[in-house]
């Protein structure tokens, strides 16, 4: 452990702790006031009346009476020890739930994520080894022009071609209706199922960034001196561009690709509605809809932390790849 | 080439303005106008009817008027707050540092999610969906804007000026401010196109408050629905939404590469500097 990833560390750890304040206030922002919520008693259609006494036991129950220093530690407190608080709708401690349904988004995003970078890496590498020719020009407008259709254009596209019209594959959920596996296939079989189109919808949709990326950093490095300098040594085509330029370009990548993961979380949301998958975006949104608060902000922690930690260990890497970085 | 581009775009997008500011007037229905739900289209309904028995056409009409005033709103907050910060970054040298680094701490985040989640949190209301998309759309423009302006103030010309004894009030307005007209041009609509896709997502999600027509919540309607995939109904209610929200992002993309490239022809290499605004990407934070 050097000097330099103790101070990316500590970097970390002090954006972590934003993170969780930020997360305790954040429901201040949201309409409505938590003793409703609580009174509503979840799921129950039925509107319950509720007498200002009631409301304010429960106030003092909950203990939302006392000052806010105060409530903030006992959060810190139950943070710390892995509580995430209690859902009122479901009436199941937030983090059981986070569990169950990340249980489903951790293969969508990891066989997506694993996916994009096939396409996108080597799209991209052929991309840069070609500029300005006529293959480089259709592949940067092809991945261009798919990247600025709306978010949710490939997965609506993929559901209607291969699930509504060839149906070749389901167009909703994670497992088959009687949550049996489907004829002729073991639970894995029917998980990778509906698994397929999701996946591929996330990959194709953040492979454009992938393919963006890669071709630029490339482009960038193929311009250096060295690069002229081992060509001038009669090193092959090939061998320049791999020994060489991509070697050089791998700290950069890897930085980006971390990005990458940011803008999967959000391509989550999409393809998990497009195919009304059970995941933890559907869960998120339909927590929005019943006003479920703490599960809501149970989430956003979540999702956050994923995201910085794919940062952090892309920190650690590019510490790893990079040899000036450890010289100093 | 270019000019072909931006005639295009200007084509589809004139269309659809056009149609959806006069949606009182040409729709065939008025919008609390019920009729059978998922009726397929006939000569009363010419796109048929959605879940709840309203007419697909008229709809459509009317979302258009919530895409068109989020774009153009977001467009132009966003891009006035990018040029004074990235002006003010590039101008004054003391206040380079500080504002690019807040730039590129917003820059880093992944927008999308940030949005879906504050979204999530606050009250679902189209003001709501502005202020979000403001707030947090305006940095790209301040990173373009920033280098502009401080090659601008380095200039020779600019120098001159000042050894004649120009303010920087005069400086500004007879240098560098009509040297930023294309890129204001340009910029508006880069981030209008990105607000409407940010806003079509937000509504595809069902963020919006429901009594917002968009096309997103149009769609948002379509998706939860079971019979939707089930029967021909996605025909009419899934279909034109999406390839109308994608013609009209399609015409903002055309008329921004296209003015990006009349404006700037000898651009060393046309198609990565305007692809690299399309796929709003962080630069490298240092």
């Amino acid at each position: 452990m050097s000097r330099k990833i103790v101070s990316v560390l500590l970097q970390y750890l002090v954006l972590i702790f934003l993170l969780v304040t930020v997360n305790f206030f954040i429901v201040y922002l949201a309409p409505g006031n938590p003793v409703d919520v609580i009174a509503r008693g979840g799921d129950d259609l039925l509107p319950k009346v509720v007498t200002e006494s009631e409301k304010q036991t429960l106030r003092q129950y909950y203990g939302l009476d006392r000052p806010l220093a105060e409530q903030y530690f006992s959060y810190l407190s139950h943070i710390a020890r892995g509580d995430l608080g209690y859902s009122f709708f479901y009436h199941r401690p937030v983090a059981e739930i986070i569990f169950d349904y990340a249980k489903r988004t951790v293969p969508l995003i990891s066989t997506g994520m694993a996916l994009a970078l096939l396409i996108g890496l080597p799209l991209g590498i052929v991309s840069a080894s070609r500029r300005g020719q006529r293959l480089d020009s259709i592949l940067l407008i092809s991945q261009v022009s798919l990247h600025s259709l709306p978010p949710f254009f490939i997965a609506t596209i993929l559901l209607i071609v291969f699930a509504v019209k060839l149906q070749w594959f389901p167009f909703s959920g994670s497992t088959s209706i009687s949550g049996l596996p489907s004829t002729g296939m073991g639970s894995f079989g029917t998980t990778l199922y509906h698994l397929t189109l999701p996946v591929i919808a996330l990959a194709l949709w953040e492979s454009t960034t992938i393919y963006y990326f890669t071709r630029n950093s490339l482009i960038d490095i193929l311009s250096e001196d060295f690069i002229l300098v081992a060509r001038a040594k009669g090193l092959s085509q090939t061998s320049v561009f791999i020994h060489h330029a991509l070697r050089a370009a791998l700290p950069t990548l890897v930085t980006r690709f971390a990005l990458v993961f940011g803008f999967m979380i959000g391509g989550v949301f999409f393809v998990e509605q497009v195919f009304s998958y059970p995941g933890i975006a559907m869960l998120a949104l339909s927590a929005f809809h019943n006003y479920d608060y703490l599960l809501l902000r149970g989430i956003f922690l979540l999702l956050a932390l994923a995201i910085l930690i794919a940062n952090l260990l892309a920190d650690i890497c590019v510490h790893r790849l990079d040899p000036r970085t450890r010289a100093s | 080439m270019s000019k072909r581009f931006v005639k295009i775009g200007s084509l589809i997008l004139v269309v659809i303005a056009c149609a959806s500011l006069l949606a009182a007037l040409i729709s065939p229905h008025a919008i609390v106008f019920r009729a059978q739900p998922f009726d397929s289209p006939s000569w009363s309904h010419p796109f048929g009817t959605d879940d709840v028995g309203h007419d697909v056409l008229s709809n459509l009409l009317h979302g258009g008027r919530t895409s068109l005033l989020v774009g153009v709103i977001v467009g132009i907050l966003t891009t006035i707050f990018g040029l004074v910060v990235g002006g003010l970054a590039g101008y004054v040298k003391s206040l380079d540092a500080p504002l690019m680094r807040a730039v590129d701490m917003l820059m880093v985040i992944p927008r999308l999610p940030l949005i879906i989640f504050l979204s999530l949190f606050l009250k679902p209301s189209l003001w709501n969906v502005i202020l979000i998309l403001t707030v947090f759309g305006w940095p790209v423009t301040a990173r373009t804007v920033r280098p502009l302006v401080k090659g601008l103030r380095n200039a020779e010309f600019v120098a001159a000026a000042r050894s004649i004894g120009a303010g920087n009030w005069y400086i500004l307005r007879r240098h560098i401010f009509p040297q930023l007209y294309a890129v204001f041009a340009v910029q508006f609509v880069l981030e209008a196109r990105q607000a409407v896709l940010a806003e079509a997502g937000l509504g595809f999600l069902g963020l919006e408050d429901p009594t917002t027509k968009s096309w997103g919540m149009m769609l948002s309607y379509a998706f939860n629905h079971e019979a939707t995939f089930i029967s021909d109904a996605w025909h009419w209610t899934v279909l034109p939404p999406t390839i109308v929200l994608s013609l009209f992002v399609l015409s903002l993309s055309l008329i921004a590469v296209g003015l990006e490239a009349s404006f700037n022809p000898r651009l060393r290499d046309r198609a990565n500097t305007i692809t690299q605004k399309l796929i709003i990407i962080p630069r490298e934070v240092q």
